[in-house]
């Protein structure tokens, strides 16, 4: 697709020995400007991954707050202004727009991922919780002891 | 000491990503080392993180963006408290 744009220029016509370095120079900056924009376009599509913590509260004071997360206790100071999140109801609608979305699934036994809640993040929150795991902490069903 | 096997943790995946297709029924959602397909179900809950004004408690799950300063303090501006479809009330 775009690749093919990177090789029109090769079909130039063979220049005099002189210019043949001047070519072979511009044919190289034209091949870091088509990997520049075919990099950019290639971020814009997978968000890049923000770091984060998740896990369960275990205080928030308002200037800090200490999480458990599966690799331990992480304490995390507030940097103001402060803005917190929490769901409101939305719809299947928009979702095909959404900046970033999650999405819970249940694995059949076929490997096949059947969605169960989905959430539409805000720009802002591109690249959270980047990529798909096995959940062990989110949803976590009740023990069945 | 306990030893013995590990129940599998359920058969849930949590996906993150953007949105490549969404044609009826199926999603198809990137990430930086792959994409996930997942079917739709009509009626699956769909809810928006919104800057709301949040009561914190302990036992909460949460997600925050953090960053890290020089001196390896983790500090964040955003803080989302997350609540499990199942567990609404």
């Amino acid at each position: 697709m775009k690749i093919s744009q990177t090789f029109r220029t090769d079909s130039a016509p063979q220049e005099p020995k002189s210019t043949l370095r001047g070519v072979t120079h511009r044919l190289g900056l034209t091949l870091v400007a088509f990997t520049l924009v075919i990099g950019a376009a290639k971020a814009q599509q997978a968000a890049p991954p923000i770091d984060g913590v998740i896990g369960k509260l275990q205080s928030f004071d308002g200037k800090s707050l200490d999480v458990m997360t599966p690799a331990g206790a992480v304490h995390v100071a507030v940097k103001e202004p402060l803005t917190t999140y929490k769901q409101i109801p939305s719809d299947l609608s928009h979702v095909a727009t959404a900046p970033y979305i999650g999405v819970a699934s249940t694995e059949q036994a076929d490997g096949k991922q059947v969605a169960k809640q989905i959430f539409i993040f805000p720009p802002e929150l591109r690249g959270a919780a980047e990529g798909s795991v096995l959940k062990t902490l989110l949803v976590q069903p009740p023990t069945a002891e | 000491m306990t030893n013995g096997t590990v129940s599998r943790p359920s058969h849930s995946r949590m996906t993150n990503g953007t949105v490549q297709k969404s044609g009826g029924t199926t999603l198809i959602v990137n990430y930086q080392d792959g994409s996930q397909t997942i079917s739709v179900p009509p009626n699956v809950p769909v809810t928006e993180v919104a800057p709301q004004t949040v009561t914190f408690s302990p036992g909460d799950v949460v997600y925050a963006a953090t960053e890290k300063l020089p001196d390896g303090t983790l500090v964040t501006d955003k803080i989302f408290q997350f609540v499990p479809a199942a567990a609404s009330n």
